[in-house]
């Protein structure tokens, strides 16, 4: 394949979903492909640095003047960039978002030229596809499904000691361990997580539910916070704010809860998967695809009730874990590696480019 | 002394502001009549509304005695919480000697006038704490030894704002009398037939489903979420044909956006209906309110069910706990949403427990906010302080 330049735009470099992705997938193409990578953040954060490691780093300002051969927009929120670009370049967009997102998040003047400017489509998860359908009005025909991915052996690499916060170090009293990870917006509902703490409660008394990155006050979680007072469950539901090493945390879960109401395809399902955690989740998440045949419980979105039950038989069933995990760990391995993913993603920017 | 003699009542009170503690001792006074009420009352000072109240009452005004220099010693001693040499003049002229049987303080800020009140049988004391006093008290708050005396000498505390947490300043539970603001929407008329036939083919409500009401904003506090997911459960886990209005979604796009998409991904659109108060009337269509709201002040969460005549199903939050005491109201603890669609499912299938619970909700609120229910319940609580 001639070398080519592939501009790479992302709405932000926060230390989320998908920038860590697209981190991942820009050092993949790095140490296997001869293309010149280019990164334009359209806003700012952590990641700034990792990805001016990789490659030039570029403002939403060079939009105008962008230089590529093929502009990759990493998420739909980078969308606006199309009402700037040149027209020469093919342009793939990465889709990371559903309905909520779709919907809300750009107008209909992005959604239009989504429609008509981008060439291909990869997206997450089957549940996107229907999303960006039924939200855009693509055509079926210029998406694929690329699901998400991880650097298993990375995330599995050592044994993590459990993680500790404040004086207390996580499950070291023998309880029963819950945990949950992700940002702490409304997508991702917080207030689900508590509502399941309490139904775990009532049936197993005296666990730990440490809720990993997010905020850990403010008002995007005060009003949960406050309902977590008043349930008496102060000292078991906390939540952690942003981690070093989230891996610690997960190591230390008995069971990963993914209560989000909207997720696309949460690679915390995957960490988990590598780190030999259960998953539950709700049927409302991409993950569902990633959980089917075994590898996970999935229940209706937003039984908590029923994701309760499904703790409580995770905790209690050690053959039942044990296979469920056993599952999980093969499937992440075989499917969703970066070594294994990696390549087909740069084999679609490929196809596009030689199309 | 008999329920039937009139009430020789002592009232002490800030000032005639035009403010609630004002407006609410009017309202008491024009409610209970002269055959109930024989009322004297002190002010430390006057104000706009002197003139009205004196139209019920002969008033003394603690700034009226006089420009000498001793009042004005009198007034400064009684200020840092001592009685000079006149102290016993200035009661007398004041009117505070004679026969009383309790003395009715329409807010904390008139405590310094207890200091006239005689320290050997002195009558029982009943104090208001008007809507919004306390969270002024703690802005403004009472010097030290006027508290002390206050919580020294006081009876009963009235607490319009349920919110309120008297408890906070050291008094004990069973001094604190709950009760709400006065409140001129009880007894609204319902709407007509044709404007509930219109509503209900609008919503596409099914014949025979039930019908759930909740109202108030949208916003976290006021528990539309919680709605819906209760919504959820009594449909998708439990199979019933249910379906909910919520009234008051007038504002906060935001969160009507998070609850659209709620209620598109758990099946229920056309069955939860998002309202604005323009459509209040389809409260009325109930079978039963829901009262999910997690911090809303009294009467917002029970007045829409005790209006209509309808039942009241809840968390029990502060507010509705204070209300719901004695069966007028069936509540569940707090974020409970299995209880609580429990407690619903129970008296949709119960008419009679239904309409016995919705008079009792209906008793509660009169007593609490219509006048002169109300009054009749501030006078009892006044003839029974002690």
């Amino acid at each position: 394949m001639t070398p080519a330049r592939v501009a790479f735009v992302s709405h932000n470099a926060s230390r989320s979903g998908a920038p860590l992705l697209l981190l991942q997938l820009q050092r993949w193409l790095l140490d296997h492909s001869d293309h010149e990578l280019v990164t334009v953040l359209l806003d700012g954060g952590p990641l700034e640095a990792d990805f001016a490691a990789v490659g030039p780093v570029v403002g939403p300002d060079d939009l105008a003047g962008l230089d590529a051969d093929l502009v990759y927009l990493n998420t739909v929120g980078a969308a606006p960039a199309l009402a700037v670009l040149p027209d020469g370049p093919k342009v793939v967009c990465h889709v990371h978002e559903l309905d909520y997102a779709l919907t809300h998040w750009i107008d209909e003047a992005d959604r239009d030229r989504l429609r008509h400017r981008v060439d291909r489509f990869l997206v997450v998860s089957q549940l996107v596809r229907a999303a960006l359908e039924r939200c855009v009005g693509v055509d079926p025909g210029r998406v694929e499904v690329h699901y998400g991915f991880v650097d298993v052996a990375a995330v599995a690499a050592g044994a993590p000691a459990p993680a500790a916060s404040g004086t207390r170090v996580i499950g070291a009293s023998g309880t029963h361990v819950i945990g949950a990870s992700g940002t702490t917006e409304w997508r991702k509902a917080p207030d689900l997580f508590l509502a399941l703490a309490a139904a775990v409660e009532r049936r197993r008394p005296g666990g730990e539910y440490p809720w990993v990155g997010g905020a850990d006050r403010g008002p995007e979680i005060d009003g949960v916070l406050a309902d977590r007072d008043r349930l008496g469950l102060t000292d078991s539901v906390r939540f952690v704010g942003e981690q070093p090493d989230a891996r610690a945390w997960f190591a230390a879960f008995d069971v990963f809860a993914l209560v989000s109401r909207d997720d696309p395809f949460p690679l915390t399902v995957l960490e988990a998967a590598a780190l030999g955690v259960p998953v539950v989740a709700f049927d409302s998440t991409g993950a569902r695809e990633f959980l089917a045949d075994g590898c996970g419980v999935v229940v209706p979105y937003p039984d908590v009730e029923a994701m309760a039950d499904a703790v409580v038989r995770l905790l209690d069933d050690g053959p039942g874990r044990a296979a469920l995990v056993e599952a999980a760990r093969r499937r992440v391995r075989a499917d969703h590696d970066l070594g294994v993913a990696a390549p087909r993603l740069q084999a679609a920017i490929e196809s596009v480019l030689a199309s | 002394m008999t329920s039937a003699d009139p009430l020789r009542l002592l009232v002490l009170l800030p000032d005639a502001a035009d403010d609630p503690a004002t407006q609410e001792l009017l309202g008491v006074l024009a409610d209970a009549g002269d055959d109930a009420l024989a009322a004297r009352a002190v002010a430390w000072d006057g104000g706009p509304r002197l003139a009205a109240l004196r139209g019920h009452l002969p008033v003394s005004v603690v700034a009226d005695l006089g420009g000498g220099p001793a009042a004005a010693l009198e007034r400064a001693l009684l200020r840092l919480g001592r009685r000079g040499a006149g102290f016993a003049v200035r009661r007398r002229r004041l009117g505070v000697r004679g026969a009383i049987d309790a003395v009715y303080l329409t807010s904390p800020r008139a405590a310094p006038l207890l200091r006239f009140l005689p320290e050997r049988a002195r009558p029982p004391v009943v104090v208001m704490v008007p809507l919004g006093e306390m969270t002024q008290a703690e802005h403004e708050p009472l010097s030290d030894e006027d508290r002390d005396l206050l919580l020294r000498t006081t009876d009963r505390f009235v607490v319009a704002s349920l919110l309120d947490r008297l408890e906070r300043l050291g008094v004990p539970s069973d001094r604190i009398v709950r009760i709400g603001a006065p409140d001129d929407g009880a007894g609204a008329p319902g709407p007509d037939p044709a404007r509930l036939a219109e509503l209900r083919g609008r919503l596409a409500v099914p014949e025979g489903a039930d019908v759930l009401a909740g109202s108030g904003p949208l916003v976290w506090r006021g528990g539309a979420d919680l709605f819906v997911r209760l919504l959820w459960m009594l449909r998708a886990r439990r199979g019933r044909d249910v379906v909910g209005v919520w009234v008051g979604a007038d504002a906060d796009p935001l969160e009507r956006r998070q609850l659209e998409h709620d209620i598109a991904h758990m099946d229920l659109a056309g069955r939860v209906h998002l309202l604005a108060d323009d459509d209040a009337d389809a409260l009325s269509m109930a079978d039963l309110h829901v009262v999910t709201s997690r911090e809303v002040d009294a009467p917002e969460p029970y007045r829409p069910a005790a209006e209509r005549g309808q039942g009241l199903v809840g968390f029990r939050t502060d507010v509705l706990d204070r209300f719901a005491t004695d069966g007028a109201g069936e509540l569940v603890e707090f974020l409970d949403l299995e209880r609580l669609a429990d407690a619903v499912e129970r008296l949709l299938d119960d008419a009679a427990a239904r309409t016995a619970l919705a008079g009792r909700v209906r008793a509660r609120f009169e007593e609490w906010h219509v006048p002169p229910a109300r009054t009749r319940f501030l006078l009892q609580t006044l003839r029974s302080a002690r």
